[in-house]
């Protein structure tokens, strides 16, 4: 008796013990700890014996008969100042046909916002492709600590390019603000050779014009939505600043900014990191 | 025992006896010392065991139970409790007051007979120090976690409080306490060198008084828990300060008596002899010294890292030099020096091993300065954050005493270097003093003494150098 | 002794059983005075935000209090309500008041690039 007591009191003890252990190692920092892994999207980059030709158009009737990956986007917030409202998300379409690759982008916005004025911003959206290692693991603000490769797609370019719409005005206000709504800050305009901005960058505020622009594009806007579709050779013509596909794994991010809405530079909306994958 | 005096000044047989005064004794006497002392700290310790498990910041600056257990406990314990008072935590100390109630079947009262339990005796062999000096060693590994994972706290603390628990139901009395408590080891050990002692006064009394109730125990008080003999014990090593044999001696024979510090070391007594286990003891504080100071206080960042265990193979690397540094590589350097001792001294009768472990004893003092040192070097830049987290323990935005909110602001760290220098230089001093004596006391021939005692000499001036440097910088 | 016996037990149980009870006890008294919220902010490798997701009424003033338990800084912001902490730095605890004057489900999100996953930590907040 008195030894099934003792045992007993042993055995209450330690289990009430591990008890408390157990539940302070999933409390351990004063509330539950549950560790979700993050998902990334993965966008496979097809085969199609395809092509579009941009000059005529970016031929609706054919990406309409493509899936889509959509891809959610989130506020710019690493740097200020944030945007004011997010584009809350991009469907992207793609294909390959083993000389050229293209992307398809298509966002909702409520109003097409494709020339320039003191106070006005364009529309756009960009790709940004990490070169060499890939040391984050998030997007961030679209690149960050490492080297990349940028295409940036902006309506008021679309429309220079294609429709030879020309703006009057020969300077604009771009992207660097530092008295936000009040900012002056005119940066004088090259005439647009191209839809995309085919753009380098090393780190944080080092975003360069490459020496040869190499990327096309074309977007209109429809129903409330922008359709914009990129282009360029599938071989990289340079692989230390030019995007590379490939059948391993590679990363790229999104972005949208939304010229109604004040955006502009680092005030737009981003995606966290995509997986591609060529087949 | 010796006539001559510690530094030319102080009688080494000196001894001023505080509890002659009437209240001290009275209050030494009461059943309520110290058991209110141990609730009020059982008190302090549920918070502390609280905020571990639910975990409170993760930084462990603001975490009450690292706080409290990592910079003022530990640090009081070094700085004032074990230099002065010797053992007097394990007075107060609560970890094992649910074996002592399930033993005795009442927290107040004294029961008569047979304690509750199992009972068991200890083993023989394990009389010693070395489960803990193990178990000490085992837990230092861990050491980078204490302070920085509140959990981790909670885990050493409970996991004390249980084996207490455990201990004392199957084996009888403290035994606990006496050979595995990892904190009760180096009290042990540098209790040898604290300012005061508890001791019988008149060995006539004693030798007078047939049963000995100081060890059976009576209805006043229980017989030694710790199982010496308090009539005729002459080292602090192994008396918890429970008071009982106070309580429990018909004829107010105990004494609570300050006294130079250090006449410990010089006791080697066929009762109280010097053995291997504490001599290992003082090599592994000597030697956990000299890592954390390297790891946490020095400024070699990569090494921290590795004892934090940033990767498995930098811990492992890290346990793998700590464990054979202190059990091997410090003794085998000791063990070199105490080589050359002998060869010096051309003495055939002492043995190697005599030498080895005699000597031992000379780190004593220096490894409690250092300690002492490394103290300082915690309670000085990071005293501030007590107050911090006093008035808010879980880190719920609680402001108990108005302080919550002060920064953190480190005192002195100007004069910190000096300080633990100048500590350690006054602790080396002692070494020297008593590692003197020790040498006479091993080599009657004061020649041989004078010899064997250089090689020592040298040896702990080199450790004394290395430290002066690490604290100047 | 009979009576010391027994205050020696009641001292025990009060520094073990009701010391925890009160401790608990407390905090729920305090948190029931008015209506808050604690969020904890953690790099999304050791668990995120916690809550992940939660309610609050429209309409109505809140307390957010966000505790930083770890050891970089965090930082907090609901865009869509104009709310955000810009930082938090480790070991804080900070309030914020506002009334939620929009119905609907909207983003919260840390501000301060804190740990490589960063960009994961994030989320859903409900207003209604």
């Amino acid at each position: 008796m008195k030894k099934l007591i003792i045992y007993t009191s042993i055995i209450i003890a330690t289990v009430f013990f591990i008890l408390l252990v157990q539940y302070g190692s999933k409390h351990s920092h004063g509330v539950p700890v549950e560790i979700k892994k993050a998902k990334t999207v993965l966008l496979e980059i097809p085969y199609l014996d395809s092509s579009v030709d941009l000059d005529k158009g970016i031929d609706l009737s054919f990406w309409d008969t493509r899936p889509a990956t959509k891809v959610d986007f989130f506020y710019q917030i690493m740097v200020f100042p944030w945007p004011k409202a997010t584009v809350p998300y991009v469907n992207i379409k793609t294909f390959h046909n083993k000389s050229d690759i293209y992307f398809y982008l298509e966002w909702p916005d409520d109003s097409e916002d494709s020339s320039l004025a003191i106070g006005a911003f364009t529309d756009s959206s960009a790709i940004l492709f990490p070169i060499g290692e890939i040391k984050q693991t998030s997007s961030l603000m679209m690149g960050f600590l490492g080297k990349a490769n940028i295409w940036h797609w902006k309506a008021i370019q679309n429309n220079e390019y294609w429709l030879n719409k020309k703006d009057e005005t020969k300077v604009y206000v771009d992207f660097y603000y530092p008295f936000e709504e009040k900012e002056l800050f005119p940066v004088s305009k090259d005439e647009a050779k191209s839809a995309v901005n085919d753009l380098m960058a090393i780190r944080v505020g080092t975003i360069t014009p490459k020496p040869k622009q190499i990327v096309s594009g074309r977007g209109i806007y429809d129903k409330g939505l922008w359709k914009v579709v990129f282009k360029r050779t599938l071989k990289a013509e340079d692989e230390t600043i030019d995007a590379k596909f490939s059948e391993s794994k590679m990363l790229c991010a999104f972005a949208a900014w939304d010229g109604s809405k004040g955006d502009r530079g680092g005030r737009k909306s981003i995606s966290d990191w995509v997986e591609l994958k060529l087949k | 025992m010796s006539k001559d005096k510690l530094f030319g000044l102080i009688d080494l047989d000196w001894r001023f006896e505080i509890t002659k005064f009437k209240p001290i004794r009275a209050l030494f006497k009461s059943r309520w010392f110290p058991l209110l002392l141990i609730i009020a700290n059982l008190f302090i310790f549920v918070v502390i065991l609280v905020a571990g498990l639910m975990g409170g910041y993760s930084a462990g600056n603001y975490n009450f139970g690292i706080m409290l257990v990592w910079i003022l406990w530990w640090v009081m314990l070094m700085l004032v409790l074990v230099p002065v008072f010797s053992r007097f935590w394990c007075t107060m100390c609560p970890f094992p007051v649910f074996s002592d109630w399930f033993q005795r079947g009442k927290l107040f009262g004294v029961r008569l007979g047979k304690l509750e339990g199992l009972n068991l005796r200890w083993p023989k062999k394990f009389r010693n120090m070395w489960i803990m000096n193990i178990g000490f060693l085992v837990t230092t590994f861990f050491s980078g976690f204490f302070t920085v994972r509140p959990l981790a706290t909670f885990i050493l603390l409970g996991g004390i409080i249980l084996l207490a628990f455990i201990i004392g139901l199957v084996f009888e009395k403290r035994n606990f306490c006496l050979y595995v408590c990892p904190v009760s080891g180096f009290q042990g050990l540098y209790s040898q060198f604290a300012a005061s002692e508890i001791r019988r006064i008149d060995p006539e009394v004693c030798a007078k008084h047939p049963v000995k109730t100081c060890f059976t125990g009576n209805e006043d008080g229980y017989g030694c828990p710790w199982m010496l003999t308090p009539f005729n014990f002459e080292k602090n090593t192994y008396c918890g300060m429970c008071l009982e044999c106070f309580k429990s001696c018909p004829h107010d024979n105990m004494a609570f008596n300050l006294r130079p510090p250090g006449v410990d070391l010089l006791i080697d007594t066929k009762k109280s002899p010097k053995g291997l286990d504490e001599a290992y003891k003082a090599f592994i504080m000597l030697g956990i010294a000299i890592m954390f100071y390297t790891a946490f206080q020095g400024p070699w960042g990569g090494f921290k890292d590795m004892v934090r265990a940033t990767t498995a193979k930098g811990y492992f690397t890290y346990v793998a030099m700590h464990a054979s540094f202190n059990l091997l590589i410090l003794p085998g350097i000791f063990l070199f020096f105490s080589w050359l001792s002998k060869l010096f001294s051309k003495s055939q009768e002492v043995t190697l091993k005599r030498i080895f472990i005699n000597f031992a004893y000379t780190l004593i003092p220096l490894g409690l300065g250092i300690w002492i040192g490394f103290s300082l070097g915690i309670i000085m830049p990071n005293g501030s954050y007590l107050l911090h987290i006093i008035s808010d323990p879980f880190a719920w935005g609680w402001n108990i005493f108005g302080t919550a909110n002060l920064p953190w602001t480190p005192v002195f760290t100007g004069l910190m270097g000096y300080l633990q220098g100048v500590t350690l230089i006054v602790f080396y001093l002692f070494s020297l003093n008593y590692g003197n004596r020790i040498a006479k006391q091993l080599f009657p021939d004061p020649d041989q003494a004078r010899r064997a005692w250089m090689p020592i000499l040298t040896f702990l001036t080199l450790i004394t150098f290395i430290f002066l440097w690490l604290f100047l910088g | 002794m009979k009576k010391n016996e027994t205050i020696a037990v009641g001292l025990m149980i009060a520094a073990t059983i009701l010391t925890v009870i009160g401790i608990f006890a407390i905090e729920k008294f305090r948190l029931a005075k008015f209506y808050t919220l604690n969020l904890t902010a953690r790099a999304p490798e050791n668990g995120n935000w916690y809550p992940q997701e939660f309610t609050l009424p429209y309409g109505q003033k809140v307390n957010l209090r966000i505790r930083n338990i770890e050891t970089v800084t965090h930082g907090f912001a609901i865009p869509d309500l104009k709310v955000a902490v810009s930082e938090i730095k480790a070991g804080q605890v900070k309030s914020v008041q506002f009334t939620p004057d929009k119905k609907g489900t909207f983003p919260f999100m840390c501000t301060v690039w804190c740990s490589e996953n960063h960009m994961q930590m994030r989320g859903k907040i409900t207003v209604e």
